[in-house]
C-alpha cells in the first residue's frame, strides 16, 4: 500500500539567466540552476520525516512542491494518493488542501502585519468554509488558541505584540485551524532562540502524539532534527545522499557528506574538543561538479565518482559504500 | 595568572527614549586574559551585541555608556574621545563581524584593503606591507594567497571572505578581537573552519577574543570561559566546562536543558517558561525571577549580585551563605 | 478555554498590555504623531491646508458674493482696489475685476474648484497606478514587461503635454462647447494620465517586496485566489508610500489644472479655477490693476507650498531610512 507522502523523481530547475536583451549583447547562453534533482522519499502516516541539509541544498524547494505553493519540473508529489500537479485530480486536489498546512521560519513575515492573530487564525476557517456562524468561529480560535498554550484574549492583539515564540504558536494554531494533519516545517525553529525552540520542539511533539500529526520537517540544524524526526533524508547540491531512520543516521552515517556534516557540528558535547576541520565549500549550484557533486570534497572519491552519478541505493547514494570502499 | 587584557567594571548602557532611558546593560563586569576567548552567550535580546559594541565605542545614538569602566590593558578607553577611540579600533581592537560584506569594501581588493589597514597602523612601507598581507593571507588559510590578493570580495566564497575579515582584524597585531557572530552567517560545515582557525590563530598570537554568540555549540567548542547575559546583565560567568556541564544558575541550567544535542536524545527537552523580558519591562529584583523555577521571596525585591561558586561567579540569591544556612 | 492546555509555555513573563488597544489609542501612542507634534513646519503646513480647505469649501457661506451668478455682479463695482487702498470699499475686501467681480470670492470658490479638480484627479491616478502596479507586480513576467514599458514611454513626457494631448483629442471629438461637468472631467482624466506612473512604480516595488513574504505563501497555501491576495492582504501593505506620492502629487495636480486653466484649455472665465484667475487677472497686471492676479496666485502659491511641506514631512517620517 502507498504511504501517506509520496514523492517520486522531483526535479525543480530555476532559469537564472540574465535579460534577453543582455544575453543578446553579451552572447550568453541561457543558465538554469537546478534546485532539486532526481529526489524520491515517502512519509508514513504519524511520522516525522526531516530534510537536513546546508544552504543551497534544495530542501526548502522540496517543501514548497510539496505543499504544492511551487510547480515541479518534473516529477510527481501524491499525497493521500492524490497528485498535486495532475489537472485531472483538481477536486481532490481542493478538498486535500485544508489538510495540508505550512509553518514558516521567519515568524515575523509570515503574518499580515494589519491583521489581529483571531482574524489570521480565522482565515482558513472561512476560506474552507468549515465553520458557519462568527460565534462558532470565535469559539474554535479561543480552543487553537488554547491548543498552543495561548491565551483567548491573545485573539484580539496584532502579531508584533508577540514574541517570535509566541508568533510561531500562532502560526502552528492557524495552521491546525483547517484540521490539518499534514504540517510542513520549514525551519520553524531557527529564527528562535533556544530556550523558545524548545518550547515550540516540544509543543510540535506534544500536538503531534494528540492529534497524531503528520510533519515533513526541514532544518539545517541536526541536533533538532535528532530530536524531532523518525527518519531523516540528508540533501546536498539538490540530491538526496542518504535517507534512513534517524537511529541509524545518527549511530551509524554512511555518506562521506552526512559523516562530514555530523563531525562538523558544533555541539554541547565537545567542550574543548580539539577537531579535524573538514574541507572545501558548497560549490555554486549553478555550475556543480559533474559525477558526484559531493567529490571534490570527499575524501574517498575516485574516478568513477567524478564522472558518475550515483544513485539512491539501499538509501544511500555513494559509490564508495555502494562498493565496500567506505 | 597571566596578563589582564581587557577589564570591564559595571558597565551600563542606556537607550535615550521619548519615554525614558532604557537600560540595556546593566553594570556588567569581566575579564579577558592574554590568549584567551571569553564566550559571550545570551538570546536575543540579553545585551551581548551591545556589551560588545560598547567595548569599541560603537555605541550609536540614542545609545550612551551610563556608567562604569573599560579598561585596555590597564588604560580606561570608555571616555576617550571619538578621534583617540578610532585610533584604539583596528590598532588596538580588532572587529569580526556576522556579515563579513559589512567589513570589506566591494570597490577595492581585497589586498589593497589589507595594505591599507597596514599601513595605517604600524610603520611598514608599501612594499613590506603587501608582503606582509599575503602572509597573512596565506595565516588564515587562503589558498594561492599571492593570486588572491589582487581579488575582489565578491569573488571569494562566504567562508573565505571571513577568512579575510579575521586577517583584517588581526593585521594590525591588535591586543583583543571582538567576534561578533562570526560564524552565524556560514554553512554548518565551513563554521567549524572557521571556529578552528580563530582558536589557532588567538593562541598563537596572544590575542585575547571576545565571542559573542547565540550558539552555545560554538561557545563550547571555542571559549576557555563563558559569559551567559540574561535582560543586559551577567546571570553566570566561568570556566566553559563546568557552565556547560554543571551550571549553577537556574536560567543557565535552564538554557543548557533547552539546546537539543547530538549526543543524546532526549524526549522532551527541558523548557524554560516564557520569553526574555523586554527592555521595557525588565522586572524588579532578579530579572530571570517570573520564569525562575526556583524563585523565593527575596528573588522578587532584591537584584543578586555576582558571587563566586566554585570556579564561577553566579549572580543568583540560592548560592548566598545566608540562603544556603537557612 | 478548552481543554487542551498544553503548557503554560509561553505565558509572559510580565502581563502584556491587558485589552488590545484599540486604532485611536495606537494612533495616539505611535511615533508618527510624536513626531509629527515635534516638526513644528509641518504642523503650520498641517494648520494652513485645513484652513484654506475650510475656508475654500464654506465658499458659498462665506463668501460676499457667488462670482459664478452674472445677476450679482455690477459693473459700477469694477477695478476696485483692495481695501486698504483709497478708494477701497467694502465688502470688496480684496477689490473687484474688470467685470465687478469680488476678488475675495472669486478665490475662495477658485481655491475650491482647484482643490476639487486635484483631488479628483490625484484619486483617479491613483486607482489607475495602483491597479496597475499591483497587476504588474504580482503577475510579473510579460504582463510586467508591458505595463512597465508603457509606464517608460509616459515617463519622457511631460505630464503637462499629456494633459494637453487629452484635452485636445477630447475637444476635438466632442467640440469645444463643453459644459463645465464633463469639462472638470476631462481635466481630471488629464491629470490621472499624466501622474499613474509614480503610483505604479513605488506599489510595484512594494508588492514584489511583499509578495514574496510568507504571509503571502500562506494565504496561496489555504487556496485564495490572487485578486484575494491582492485586495485582502497585498494592498494594505503597500499603502504607507501611496500616500506620500499622493499627498506631493495633490500639489501637482493643482498646479497642471492651474496650468491648463491659464492655457486657456482648462475651465473657462464664467467658471473660474485658481488658474482662470490668474489669467485672466494677468492682462490687468500693467494697467494698474495688480490685485486681480495677485491675490489668486498667492492663494495658489500658499496652497501648493502648505500641501508640499506636509508630503515632505510625510516622507521623511515614513521613511525609516532617513531617520
Amino acid at each position: 500500500m502507498s504511504a501517506y507522502v509520496e514523492v517520486t523523481d522531483l526535479r525543480r530547475r530555476f532559469d537564472v539567466s540574465k535579460p534577453w536583451l543582455n544575453r543578446v549583447i553579451e552572447r550568453e547562453p541561457r543558465k538554469f540552476l537546478t534546485a532539486v534533482d532526481r529526489v524520491d522519499f515517502a512519509i508514513e502516516k504519524g511520522e516525522t520525516f526531516a530534510i537536513v541539509g546546508e544552504s543551497g541544498s534544495g530542501k526548502s524547494t522540496v517543501a514548497r512542491m510539496v505543499v504544492g505553493l511551487l510547480p515541479p519540473s518534473a516529477g510527481e508529489v501524491t499525497i493521500t494518493g492524490v497528485s498535486m500537479t495532475d489537472p485531472r485530480q483538481a477536486a481532490a486536489r481542493r478538498r486535500l488542501r485544508a489538510r495540508i498546512q505550512m509553518i514558516f521560519q521567519d515568524p515575523y513575515a509570515s503574518m499580515n502585519p494589519r491583521w489581529r492573530v483571531g482574524k489570521i487564525i480565522a482565515e482558513p476557517i472561512r476560506a474552507f468554509a468549515l465553520i458557519q456562524g462568527e460565534g462558532a468561529i470565535r469559539a474554535r480560535v479561543s480552543e487553537l488558541l488554547g491548543l498552543v498554550g495561548l491565551h483567548a484574549d491573545d485573539a484580539r492583539k496584532y502579531p508584533h505584540e508577540f514574541s517570535g515564540g509566541q508568533r510561531q504558536r500562532v502560526a502552528i494554531a492557524r495552521a491546525l485551524a483547517s484540521q490539518a494533519e499534514f504540517l510542513v516545517g520549514d525551519e520553524p525553529t531557527s529564527a528562535l532562540d533556544v530556550s523558545v525552540q524548545a518550547q515550540i520542539l516540544n509543543l510540535m511533539r506534544d500536538l503531534q502524539d494528540r492529534l497524531g500529526l503528520t510533519y515533513l520537517f526541514i532544518s539545517h540544524n541536526l541536533a533538532v532534527v535528532r530530536h524531532m524526526a523518525t527518519r531523516v533524508g540528508v540533501m546536498y547540491l539538490g540530491r538526496l545522499v542518504e535517507v534512513t531512520t534517524a537511529k541509524d543516521l545518527f549511530a551509524a552515517p554512511r555518506h562521506p557528506y552526512t559523516r562530514m556534516l555530523l563531525d562538523a557540528v558544533p555541539d554541547l558535547a565537545h567542550v574543548g574538543r580539539a577537531r579535524v576541520p573538514v574541507s572545501g565549500e558548497i560549490p555554486n549550484p549553478i555550475d556543480p561538479p559533474p559525477g558526484c557533486t559531493f567529490h571534490p570534497r570527499c575524501p574517498l572519491a575516485n574516478d568513477r565518482c567524478r564522472a558518475e552519478v550515483p544513485a539512491l541505493l539501499d538509501g544511500v547514494a555513494c559509490h564508495a559504500v555502494q562498493e565496500g570502499r567506505a | 595568572m597571566t596578563e589582564k587584557i581587557l577589564s570591564v567594571r559595571d558597565l551600563t548602557v542606556a537607550f535615550d527614549t521619548r519615554r525614558g532611558p532604557l537600560t540595556a546593560i546593566d553594570r556588567v563586569s569581566f575579564d579577558i586574559h592574554r590568549g584567551e576567548i571569553l564566550g559571550v552567550v545570551g538570546e536575543s535580546g540579553a545585551g551581548k551585541s551591545v556589551t560588545g559594541s560598547a567595548v569599541i565605542g560603537l555605541i550609536d545614538r540614542p545609545g550612551r555608556i551610563a556608567g562604569g569602566e573599560i579598561h585596555l590593558r590597564g588604560e580606561r578607553i570608555d571616555n576617550l574621545s571619538p578621534e583617540a577611540m578610532r585610533r584604539v579600533r583596528g590598532r588596538r581592537i580588532g572587529m569580526i563581524f556576522q556579515d563579513p560584506l559589512t567589513s570589506l569594501d566591494p570597490l577595492f581588493r581585497v589586498g589593497d584593503q589589507l595594505v591599507e589597514t597596514l599601513r595605517t597602523h604600524t610603520d611598514l612601507s608599501a612594499k613590506a606591507a603587501r608582503t606582509r598581507a599575503i602572509d597573512l593571507l596565506a595565516e588564515v588559510g587562503i589558498p594561492a594567497p599571492e593570486r588572491r590578493i589582487d581579488g575582489y570580495p565578491h569573488e571569494f566564497s562566504g567562508g573565505m571572505r571571513q577568512r579575510v575579515v579575521i586577517a583584517l582584524a588581526l593585521a594590525a597585531e591588535p591586543e583583543l578581537i571582538i567576534a561578533d557572530e562570526p560564524t552565524t552567517a556560514l554553512d554548518v560545515s565551513v563554521q567549524a573552519q572557521i571556529i578552528t582557525l580563530l582558536k589557532r590563530l588567538c593562541r598563537e598570537h596572544g590575542t585575547a577574543v571576545m565571542l559573542v554568540t547565540h550558539d552555545m555549540g560554538v561557545i563550547a567548542e571555542a571559549a576557555d570561559r563563558v559569559a551567559v547575559m540574561y535582560a543586559g546583565r551577567v546571570a553566570e560567568i566561568g570556566p566553559v566546562a563546568s557552565v556547560i556541564t554543571k551550571p549553577h544558575h537556574p536560567y543557565a541550567a535552564g538554557l543548557m536543558g533547552a539546546i537539543p544535542t547530538l549526543s543524546q536524545e532526549a524526549d522532551r527537552l527541558s523548557q524554560i517558561p516564557g520569553a526574555m523580558p523586554r527592555l521595557t519591562a525588565i522586572p524588579q529584583g532578579c530579572a530571570f525571577n517570573p520564569r525562575c523555577p526556583k524563585v523565593f521571596a527575596r528573588c522578587r525585591v532584591e537584584r543578586p549580585e555576582p558571587i563566586p561558586v566554585e570556579a564561577s561567579r553566579v549572580a543568583c540569591h540560592l548560592y548566598d551563605a545566608a540562603e544556603r544556612a537557612v | 478555554m478548552s481543554g487542551y492546555d498544553l503548557d503554560a509555555g509561553d505565558a509572559p513573563p510580565v502581563p502584556l498590555p491587558e485589552a488590545a488597544p484599540s486604532h485611536l489609542a495606537r494612533w495616539r501612542n505611535s511615533d508618527l504623531l510624536a513626531n509629527f507634534l515635534r516638526s513644528k513646519v509641518a504642523v503650520a503646513a498641517l494648520i494652513a491646508t485645513v484652513l484654506m480647505l475650510g475656508l475654500a469649501f464654506a465658499s458659498p457661506w462665506i463668501a460676499p458674493q457667488n462670482p459664478y451668478d452674472p445677476a450679482q455682479l455690477d459693473l459700477i463695482n469694477s477695478n476696485l482696489p483692495p481695501i486698504w487702498q483709497a478708494d477701497g470699499q467694502a465688502p470688496y475686501y480684496l477689490g473687484t475685476d474688470d467685470q465687478g467681480r469680488d476678488v475675495l470670492s472669486a478665490v475662495l470658490y477658485g481655491l475650491r474648484l482647484s482643490l476639487i479638480v486635484g483631488v479628483l484627479g490625484v484619486v483617479t491616478s491613483g486607482i489607475l497606478g495602483i491597479a496597475l502596479g499591483l497587476i504588474a507586480g504580482y503577475a510579473g513576467g510579460a504582463v510586467d514587461t508591458l505595463i512597465m514599458r508603457v509606464a517608460d514611454v509616459q515617463l519622457t513626457f511631460p505630464a503637462i503635454l499629456i494633459a494637453l494631448v487629452v484635452d485636445g483629442v477630447a475637444k476635438a471629438s466632442f467640440g469645444s462647447a463643453l459644459d463645465v461637468g464633463p469639462l472638470i472631467g476631462l481635466i481630471v482624466v488629464s491629470i490621472g494620465l499624466s501622474f499613474w506612473v509614480q503610483y505604479a512604480r513605488t506599489v510595484r516595488s512594494s508588492v514584489m517586496v511583499e509578495k514574496g513574504k510568507d504571509y503571502v505563501q500562506a494565504a496561496r497555501l489555504i487556496g485564495l485566489s490572487s485578486p484575494v491576495i491582492l485586495v485582502r492582504h497585498v494592498l494594505p501593505n503597500v499603502t504607507g508610500p501611496v500616500f506620500v506620492i499622493a499627498t506631493i502629487n495633490l500639489a501637482l495636480a493643482i498646479i497642471t489644472e492651474a496650468t491648463l486653466s491659464f492655457l486657456g484649455t482648462g475651465l473657462p472665465e464664467t467658471m473660474p479655477s485658481l488658474g482662470t484667475l490668474i489669467r485672466t487677472g494677468n492682462r490687468f497686471l500693467f494697467s494698474g490693476e495688480w490685485w486681480i492676479v495677485a491675490f489668486p496666485g498667492l492663494a495658489l502659491a500658499g496652497l501648493v507650498i502648505a500641501i508640499n511641506l506636509l508630503g515632505d514631512w510625510l516622507r521623511d517620517a515614513l521613511n525609516p531610512k532617513l531617520q
